[in-house]
């Protein structure tokens, strides 16, 4: 996954990294193999932030929905537990999972389709409400969950969580220049909806 | 057993002798013609029939395993080649046409027969038997414990009981007549379907078809608890005083009804087929 | 290279997905050129914003205990051999709209993810218990369309085999076989009105399914029967 160059402000618990956490994430996953639901509890609290921070922002902002989709999520991560290998990070194989079963889902989802977050409305997204960049935040979540589903899913998982193209186009099954097209539709939309703003702010000198 | 000389092309006869233990296995190949088979006690396969002059025969195997097969001269018009075999009873026989009708009568292993629009006749009681045509008729006449046929418009008829039994139709008709049953799966989508047989109290039952009309018969004193839907179809209960109740909406017709102290359970769904379900004397 | 051509490559300049050859030339035009310099500042600007997002959002407390209960509940009926598993209980009916709606929306996606390789095989019930022919049916519609697909792809490769192969069968065959599937296609027609209809009817989800098994298998038998004649 290629990271971003704007180092960002995070909110909640950070992916392992050092060899010692990565041996305690493997244990308890271990552990959770042979059944243990406390070692699970232990998987989810270190990783249920980033997935529902994914779930929100493919569910267009929908929070109730967001919520049923990382259940599932993890719920079906409990399930297939054996099948991880241990070859690639934990939290990447359930990001993989939440975007499969988001697609898996989206197959009889025929009705919910992406809600527009009202300009007023910021209860959906309270994760968001922490630091002191809150509007620019919130102006720019409300934008993703504004766009077109295809658009919305390639900018999430290109822009915002940093999968290559390569890799989306294998997840979403389409091509790279399907997802590339999807990218460009993304972030000129995105620009329409925020551009306005941003040179406004600018004018009254914010 | 008849054996037609073609006006046509010169036949030559066949006679051949192959070694084969009691439990071995046999494939026959034979697109066009005919192919009849009995099961004996001797440990050796016995092939005997007529086959056209530019054709070629193959056989030959193990002890454990053998195999014969007929190349055509001309793959495009092949030529009937008709074929009276004799296996020991207790192989496991493996049979392919395409036109060539099938006859086993006599073979207790088990049996593997597949045809595209053959008959297919098989007499006696086999281990195993799976039959499976896609235009042709199988006719079944003994009791195989295990036995699965398959067609897709041609009838499948059967005589005799089963432990596990399944049958399967397009269009082609599923008659079921005798015998004791422990368990069967029938299911056509246009096919009507005909059980009347005895059950095993403990077993389980389903029928399944599209618009086929379900006739089924069981004894007076079967201990049964049948359970009939229908989405569209109509249920006409010849077994008990219980009405069919409306289904879903109104259309259609749900029944749940037992016999005796109830028991086998009898599981019927159609989509529009008619069901009715009866006692046999 | 012109203007017109470098627009188009800007969004791959900005996330640095240009080879090196093609890269100078776009840099050099875009520090002259104040149309394609002011994109690709806006460019900048969203993508920063894009990362600047918080990488994690506190889900709602209550959905670790659902999962947990959901996990418990599945232990335990995995452990006294039960064979269907019970559905997480916030799983809200799905509804459909007329049956055109269900045509389209399954025939005309062009998402087929890697889901399709690999079925859940949690709430899949079975009809009979013990039945060694039964095979199991979806118990609801999300995983019966799930299941459609696949049949529907099966169904299309095996029916192109069967075209090429065709030669080999006796044309009396041939029509028979196609007038059994055309059979078989219009119980699935008349099933699948039936559905978006009562979308709920477990029922008819099984008899659909069971429909799709019936052409799948008659087109592989059928394949299978050409080949080596």
């Amino acid at each position: 996954m290629k990271t971003s160059a704007v180092a960002s402000d995070n909110i909640g618990p950070l992916p392992s990294t050092t060899a010692e956490d990565k041996a305690a994430t493997l244990e308890c996953i271990q552990r959770a193999q042979r059944g243990d639901v406390d070692a699970f509890e232990v998987l989810y609290r270190e990783n249920a932030g980033r997935v529902f921070a994914l779930c929100i922002r493919l569910k267009g902002g929908d929070r109730s929905d967001a919520t049923e989709l990382m259940q599932d999520v993890f719920i079906k991560a409990w399930r297939r537990l054996e099948t991880f290998r241990g070859d690639c990070a934990f939290s990447s194989w359930l990001h993989r999972l939440a975007v499969n079963t988001m697609l898996e889902n989206a197959r009889g989802d025929h009705r919910r389709s992406a809600r527009v977050l009202s300009m007023e409305d910021t209860s959906l997204l309270p994760g968001a409400a922490r630091s002191s960049g809150i509007d620019l935040r919130l102006e720019m979540e409300e934008a993703v969950a504004s766009l077109p589903k295809g658009a919305r899913m390639a900018f999430v998982l290109h822009d915002v969580e940093g999968y290559q193209h390569q890799e989306i186009a294998e997840q979403l099954s389409v091509s790279v220049g399907t997802v590339k097209a999807q990218l460009h539709r993304a972030r000129r939309l995105l620009r329409e909806r925020l551009g306005e703003e941003g040179r406004r702010k600018g004018e009254e000198g914010l | 057993m008849m054996l037609v000389a073609s006006p046509l092309a010169a036949q030559k006869k066949i006679e051949r002798r192959i070694p084969l233990g009691m439990e071995g296995a046999f494939r026959v190949m034979n697109m066009v013609g005919s192919i009849v088979v009995h099961g004996w006690s001797k440990d050796t396969v016995l092939i005997r029939g007529t086959m056209p002059a530019g054709d070629k025969m193959y056989a030959g195997g193990g002890y454990t395993g053998a195999k014969m097969f007929i190349e055509s001269a001309n793959e495009r018009d092949p030529k009937p080649t008709n074929l009276e075999i004799w296996v020991p009873s207790g192989v496991r026989l493996w049979v392919k046409t395409a036109t060539a009708n099938i006859d086993v009568d006599g073979v207790e292993g088990g049996l593997d027969l597949y045809t595209v629009s053959a008959t297919i006749d098989v007499t006696g009681s086999p281990r195993e038997l799976n039959a499976e045509a896609i235009d042709g008729d199988i006719h079944i006449n003994g009791s195989p414990a295990w036995v699965r046929a398959k067609s897709a418009s041609g009838a499948i008829t059967f005589q005799g009981g089963s432990s596990d039994a399944a049958f399967s139709t397009v269009s082609g008709v599923v008659k079921v007549d005798g015998g004791v049953f422990e368990r069967s799966k029938i299911e056509t989508v246009t096919g009507n379907v005909i059980f009347n047989a005895r059950i095993d109290r403990s077993g389980t039952f389903d029928f399944d078809t599209h618009s086929g009309s379900v006739d089924i018969a069981i004894p007076d004193r079967t201990n049964a608890s049948f359970s009939v839907v229908t989405i569209a179809g109509s249920i006409t209960n010849n077994v008990s005083r219980t009405n069919p109740v409306p289904g879903r909406f109104g259309r259609g017709s749900e029944l749940t009804t037992d016999m005796g102290e109830g028991g086998a359970k009898i599981s019927v769904r159609t989509f529009k087929g008619p069901v009715t379900i009866r006692r046999s004397k | 290279m012109t203007h017109e051509v470098i627009r188009h490559l800007l969004d791959d300049y900005v996330t640095g997905d240009l080879s090196d050859e093609v890269r100078a030339p776009v840099a050099d035009h875009v520090a002259v050129c104040a149309i394609c310099s002011a994109e690709v500042e806006s460019l900048q600007r969203i993508l920063e914003r894009a990362a600047d997002l918080p990488k994690s959002i506190d889900p709602p407390a209550e959905a670790w205990s659902n999962i947990r209960s959901t996990i418990l509940r599945e232990e335990k009926a995995a452990e006294s051999h039960t064979r269907s598993i019970a559905r997480p209980f916030w799983q809200r009916p799905l509804v459909l709209g007329a049956a055109a709606a269900v045509v389209v929306a399954v025939l005309s996606s062009t998402v087929t993810a890697l889901y399709l390789n690999s079925r859940s095989a949690s709430a899949l019930a079975q009809r009979t218990p013990g039945s060694a022919v039964e095979s199991a049916t979806p118990a609801t519609l999300a995983q019966f369309t799930v299941e459609e697909n696949n049949y529907l792809r099966q169904a299309s490769a095996l029916q192109d085999l069967l075209d090429q192969q065709e030669a080999a069968l006796a044309p009396e065959t041939v029509a028979q076989l196609k007038a059994s599937l055309r059979t078989i296609d219009e119980a699935i027609l008349e099933a699948r009105n039936a559905l978006a209809r009562d979308p709920s009817n477990k029922l008819l989800v099984e008899m659909l399914s069971a429909n799709y098994k019936q052409k799948v298998d008659l087109l592989r038998r059928s394949t299978e029967m050409t080949r080596g004649t």
